[in-house]
């Protein structure tokens, strides 16, 4: 039977006299069949999206993770985020209430799915752009808010619509091509790596481990996770059946497996939760979570089918004359989207960088204000704060007090702007949920307060925050520096800069660290008197005979040559100089990548199975190290020479890894060679010794590329 | 407005209105907003309630030393700060001091009460302490610092009480760490001045006999003040046990008068026409909260004469650390004591009728000790140190006004007692200095000091002031602390040789010793004022020998420690000191003073 051939026959004339006055608005006749289905079809979607609305909207309820069995939520770090990020952490609420609100107002269900697919489209963008802002900032948006595969989404949403659509004759062929979509989108979400491993790469890696795991409880486990990494294969292999051999009855079961079967296995762990402990703190967050998946991919699929059936009739809408007019919708729903979409990327533009600083002579009055008095202070809120979370603490809060007072007294030798961003600085911080923006913006307001002024100090805010049993925990401290010298830069186009700092007197330093930089400010730091003493270190070295670049290795051809040059080095000029040029460039680079440089193909397949916190923390110092031997100007063999030696460290650290992935780019050999063979790491390290100067540059930035698919910047000094 | 269901396109033969067009439609927007309304007035009114309700549980602790915590003492805030701690291990919610919202709140408050009434808290710990700082003029200063006060316990609501009183003193050398140190002393007493006083309260008793999610709030503060009720009951039972053992152990036939109760420690000092001067040491049996046991707070030591039928008590001085024994004229117009002020200095204080005490030297390096003060009460004799084991010399003070009179030559001779012997005149007894290189603090220095000693008669109003050995002893012989007869005719002495410790009493007039044999041991004798008789204490009693026909009389006979005795003015009394162990502490010394009428 052609039902296609009945849907272009026999228009009710009747029906068209009767509800249609105007020949131009007139709905198109339906089979009674077909008018079925439509009429059941709308029926499901205004369902879907009511139960869907509701649970999208209450979505900021469900705890983003558990910490000793305390649920944490969204609004709790609400303080912490960029307006961008609170915007992404509630898209997917505000979607909700879209689709709940269309699904009460909306007369045509054609407008409901339009609406809903864009809510749904546009809150996982915003969530994305929110995500990526949030990256530049002090806290990162919780993962469980942002990370849901768009790819996989969608995938699933169109198998079930495909099938829904894929067995009634006048839709088949819509049905057919979602069917082959979901398939194209499913094998692409295996195949895609998004920040890290393949799906695919994962699901042969648990394949491969489910035989060598020790115990049955482990095989549960790790099949379990199987079963749910491999269920949208199996939705893609059947999407691929599908449309090659659509059924003919409806496939009531299958439909809803493959719209509902990935968050029902999901909710397997639900139920292995319940069986194992009774259910624990983390169930609400587990079942809120199967709860959204549900409701995205429930409303998403009835969304899509809804179109997909227009489609099949030509977009001639049998609901036309009731309620807003298609194109109106549609029109309203770009701008909606359109204006989402702008607002999320104004508010998600990335820190500006680059400053002018003119400084002016220091005082001792100002140094004891900055280097002893404020220091001095933060170790004692600090204290305080500490007290107070495990007592009354009004003994510490006294002796803050009287600090303060003690600061007042001392800004009389400030300029105007400095004193009041000071004491605003101490009379926010009483707060004890101080959060880690207004920290940093607090201190930041003293640093701009000081460069108007010309004030040769920084003050460098520090942040920690923790989840615990007792909701967060923040910890803010400072530390102060002497600035001695202010480095502007232009890197492709755009300003950057460095500051030369000291630490004052009283202020404790970030221990062992030469320079630190922050995505969030607009300068790196290099700090002078942390140079200091591995410059000493390094001079020692290189005056030994023969000189070395580790006393405690073997004299091996590397540590030799690593030896000569750092020999070289120190007969052409100033080491400390030299040090903090490639310091410079190594902080400046991290200022230039920002939270979103490329992750490297080598970082990502030697760090796999790593956390991606600490693949991302490689990646850059990759990119930062790689940077040195590009120092213009500079005796860019130092970074080589910073290579050998955290290659010499235990195998596993940070240091150790960004060494071995360095050389591999850098001598385009598998890091797997020189992992497990150190003649060879030797060998390459003695062969890169023996490059000059522009020819280790110039290999530097063919690894940059190589390893991270965009050119190394080139540094200028600003003019 | 129509509903979903209403949406769907209708199919109908006829052109007659559908019946659901006939329904008025639903206002959707105003049962929204009655239920939005009907919410956010139940969360509010929620909210209020949970705000402005009182927990009997909240309590804020805002006793005021140097002021209160909230406008910046740090002394108040330790207290605050320790007495919260110790609450909060009870079950208790004490308000946090430390938080900035609430100092603003107390800050603005009229009271603190207000501010408790303000935050849900249903009791307020108070009280203002005024402590009193005393800067010694020392090379390097040195800050003493006192208090005494009353704490007090505000129901939120209701009228503050009394519920106890508390004092203690500290001493450093920066003022502010003095008064710290003075907090953190205080603290646990205020705690335990309140805590019974809180669980009295009938809005905790009512939780004691609650549902028993009540109970179980109150349980461990409950369990605290029941074992601190049943400690200290237990306590004070043994102390007031002590009379009656006395009296059922004492086995002599005369009838022995004790001076006051049995928790403290009592020294006799002096006797003159004033009546006995007593040195007071007390503690308060006290329950530790930190340890949750017995424990004990001392308190200001006092000074204070017994009138001589020891019927009246006059206090005549407070303080801590007085060294050793003080002394007094015959009179009793003057008293002069040592203060050991915290072991950064010692003060030379004298007491003088009703006038505030006097500090004549307080002196950071030298260690004065045993002041004698001469009859008539014009000056003053005590040993004098460099360190406080090296051989002490004889120094002599004029009074008032600690003008230096006299002072044997330092480290040349060790001392071994002193007496008046009139208003001018000393009798000392000396014994060549040690060994050189034996100057220090070691006792063994001492005990290997060899030489005869000499009874030496010391005149001060001669210029210059003339020595005179009265007696030297011979070998194998010793003698122990003199003391003399009212007209300074007989000085007696414990004569230790022989192995046994006899009497010696030297006769002025006559230049002549006479030995005294007794069967028992001679310990601190002392002549009546008379001459004719000498009371000594031996192995832990008191005795009365008659010098002319060597009778001898025991005054007392019990298992108790009696000593130092000291003859009325009149001579018809025998004052003496009798001590026990401290029922409820191991290391403590439990003294009253005691007198026998002699027959």
């Amino acid at each position: 039977m052609s039902r296609d051939g009945e849907l272009e026959a026999e228009p009710s004339s009747v029906h068209h006299a009767q509800i249609a006055p105007e020949p131009e608005l007139e709905p198109p006749v339906l089979s009674g069949e077909t008018e079925l289905f439509f009429g059941m079809q709308g029926d499901r979607l205004r369902r879907r999206a009511r139960w869907a609305g509701v649970i999208l909207l209450l979505s900021p309820l469900i705890p983003y993770e558990t910490v000793d069995d305390v649920p944490q939520f969204s609004w709790q770090i609400l303080s912490e985020l960029p307006p961008a990020a609170i915007l992404a952490a509630f898209a997917l609420s505000l979607a909700g209430a879209a689709i709940g609100a269309a699904s009460v107002w909306a007369k045509r269900s054609v407008v409901l799915a339009l609406v809903a697919l864009t809510a749904l489209a546009v809150a996982i963008l915003v969530g994305t752009i929110g995500a990526g802002r949030a990256a530049w900032d002090v806290l990162p948006l919780p993962d469980s808010l942002t990370d849901r595969p768009l790819s996989l989404l969608l995938g699933m949403a169109m198998a079930g619509a495909g099938l829904n659509l894929a067995f009634k004759p006048h839709t088949r062929s819509i049905g057919r091509i979602l069917l082959a979509s979901a398939f194209v989108v499913l094998v692409a979400f295996y195949l895609w790596p998004t920040r890290g491993e393949r799906p695919i790469g994962t699901l042969f890696g648990l394949l491969l481990l489910l035989p060598q795991l020790p115990g049955f409880r482990y095989v549960l486990g790790y099949g379990l996770i199987l079963v749910v990494l491999c269920f949208p294969a199996l939705v893609a292999v059947l999407c691929g059946v599908l449309a090659l051999t659509p059924p003919s009855r409806e496939p009531r079961l299958l439909s809803w497996a493959m719209t509902f079967g990935f968050p029902a296995l999901l909710a397997l762990f639900v139920f292995r939760s319940l069986l194992l402990h009774f259910g624990d703190s983390s169930l609400p967050g587990t079942v809120g979570s199967v709860a959204v998946l549900a409701a995205l991919l429930g409303v998403g699929a009835a969304s899509i089918e809804r179109i997909g059936e227009l489609a099949s009739m030509r977009f001639d809408d049998p609901e036309r004359g009731s309620g807003w007019s298609t194109r109106a919708v549609l029109l309203g729903c770009a701008a909606g989207a359109g204006s989402s979409l702008a607002v999320a990327i104004v508010l998600a533009l990335p820190p500006k960088k680059g400053v002018a600083w003119t400084l002016g002579p220091p005082s001792a009055e100002r140094d004891r204000l900055f280097g002893e008095l404020l220091p001095s202070w933060s170790r004692m809120r600090a204290h305080w704060d500490r007290s107070l979370r495990s007592g009354s603490s009004a003994e510490q809060l006294v002796e803050l007090k009287a600090k303060e007072r003690e600061i007042e007294q001392a800004l009389a030798v400030v300029e105007p702007d400095v004193k009041l961003t000071v004491l605003r600085l101490l009379r926010q911080s009483r707060d004890l949920d101080l959060a880690g923006r207004r920290w940093f913006r607090l201190v930041s307001d003293v640093n701009e307060a000081n460069r108007q002024a010309g004030y040769p100090y920084y003050v460098d805010p520090s942040f920690v925050i923790r989840s615990t049993r007792d909701g967060l925990d923040r910890r803010v401290a400072l530390r102060t520096y002497r600035i001695d010298a202010v480095r502007p830069v232009l890197a492709g186009g755009q300003s950057f800069a460095t500051l030369h700092v000291r630490r004052l007197a009283g202020s404790g330093g970030h221990e062992r660290l030469l320079g630190f930089s922050r995505d969030v400010q607009p300068f790196a730091l290099v700090v002078l008197d942390e140079i200091e003493p591995e410059v000493s270190e390094w001079q020692k070295l290189g005056t030994l005979s023969p000189p070395l670049c580790s006393s405690s290795a073997l004299a091996s051809p590397a540590n030799l040559a690593c030896g000569r040059a750092l020999a070289r080095v120190l007969d052409t000029g100033s080491l400390n100089g030299a040090l903090v040029a490639v310091t410079e460039r190594h902080e400046l680079q991290h200022q230039i990548d920002g939270p979103h440089l490329p992750l490297a193909p080598v970082v990502r397949d030697a760090l796999a199975g790593y956390a991606p916190p600490i693949r991302e923390r490689v990646n850059r110092e990759l990119s930062a190290y790689l940077a040195e031997l590009a120092t213009p100007a500079g005796p860019v063999e130092l970074g080589l020479v910073a290579f050998y030696r955290m290659s010499l460290g235990r195998p596993g650290t940070f240091q150790h890894f960004i060494a071995l992935l360095a050389v591999s780019l850098l001598a385009d050999v598998p890091v797997k060679t020189l992992r497990s063979d150190a003649e060879a790491l030797d060998a390459e390290f003695t062969r890169l010794f023996a490059l000059d100067r522009a020819a280790l540059t110039e290999h530097a930035r063919r690894a940059y590329r190589r390893g991270f698919g965009v050119a190394l910047a080139d540094v200028t000094a600003a003019p | 407005m129509e509903g979903p269901d209403s949406q769907e396109p209708k199919r109908t033969e006829d052109d007659s209105v559908p019946p659901s067009a006939l329904v008025p439609k639903r206002r959707t927007w105003l049962v929204l907003l009655i239920v939005l309304l009907v919410l956010g007035g139940g969360v509010t009114a929620v909210v209020l309630l949970v705000r402005g309700a009182t927990d009997p549980m909240t309590v804020l602790v805002a006793v005021e030393l140097e002021g209160p915590w909230w406008h910046g003492s740090k002394p108040s805030a330790i207290i605050a700060d320790r007495v919260a701690e110790r609450l909060e291990a009870l079950g208790f919610k004490p308000l946090k001091a430390g938080d900035p919202e609430l100092t603003a709140l107390l800050e603005d408050a009229e009271s603190p009460e207000q501010a408790a009434k303000a935050v849900g808290a249903a009791f307020v710990i108070g009280g203002r302490l005024e402590p009193q700082v005393i800067e010694h003029p020392l090379e390097r200063a040195y800050f003493e610092t006192r208090v005494q006060g009353t704490i007090t316990l505000t129901p939120v609501g209701e009228a503050a009480a009394d519920v106890g009183e508390v004092s203690s003193w500290s001493g450093a050398p920066a003022r502010e760490t003095a008064l710290e140190l003075l907090a953190r002393a205080l603290a646990d007493k205020v705690f335990d001045a309140a805590i019974p006083a809180i669980m009295a309260d009938p809005r905790l008793t009512q939780m004691i006999a609650g549902p028993v999610e009540d109970k179980a709030r109150v349980g461990l503060a409950r369990g605290y003040v029941e074992l601190r009720a049943k400690s200290l009951s237990t306590a004070r039972a043994a102390y007031d046990a002590l009379p009656l053992e006395r009296k059922a152990k004492e086995l002599s036939r005369h009838e022995v008068r004790y001076h006051g109760a049995f928790d403290r420690n009592v020294a006799l000092a002096a006797v003159s026409e004033k009546g006995v001067l007593l040195r007071e040491v007390r503690w308060r049996p006290f329950f530790s909260p930190g340890k949750n046991e017995l424990a004990y707070h001392d308190e200001l030591e006092r000074l204070l004469w017994l009138s001589p039928d020891g019927a009246r008590e006059e206090v005549i001085f407070e303080g801590y650390n007085i060294f050793g024994y003080p002394d007094a004229d015959a009179k009793g117009q003057r008293v002069v004591l040592i203060e050991d002020l915290f072991g950064a200095a010692r003060a030379i204080t004298l007491l003088e009728g009703t006038a505030a005490a006097k500090r004549l030297r307080v002196d950071g390096r030298r260690w004065p000790g045993e002041p004698k003060v001469s009859p008539d009460g014009s000056r003053v004799a005590l040993w004098d140190r460099a360190c406080r084991r090296c051989p002490a010399r004889l120094l002599v003070l004029a009074l008032p006004n600690a003008e230096q009179l006299f002072a044997s030559e330092e480290g040349e001779t060790s001392l071994a007692g002193f007496t008046w012997l009139g208003p001018s005149t000393i009798a000392m007894l000396e014994r060549p200095a040690p060994a050189k290189g034996s100057d220090t603090d070691d006792d063994s220095a001492h005990a290997s000091a060899r030489g005869e000693q000499r009874l030496v008669e010391v005149e001060l109003s001669t210029d210059p002031v003339r020595t005179v050995v009265l007696h030297t002893s011979v070998a194998g012989e010793s003698y122990g602390p003199p003391t003399c007869s009212r007209d300074g005719r007989y000085v007696a002495m414990t004569r230790y040789g022989d192995y046994a410790a006899g009497l010696a009493v030297f006769d002025r007039t006559e230049k002549k010793l006479s030995v005294h044999s007794t069967d028992v041991r001679v310990e601190r004798p002392v002549l009546s004022p008379d001459g004719t008789t000498v009371a000594f204490q031996t192995s832990g009693d008191i005795a009365l020998l008659a010098l002319a026909d060597g009778k001898l009389t025991r005054l007392t006979r019990n298992p108790f420690v009696e000593r130092y005795p000291l003859f009325s003015r009149d001579g018809r009394r025998v004052w003496f000191e009798s001590q026990s162990r401290d029922p409820s502490f191991d290391r403590k010394n439990l003294g009253v003073a005691a007198s026998v009428t002699l027959p």
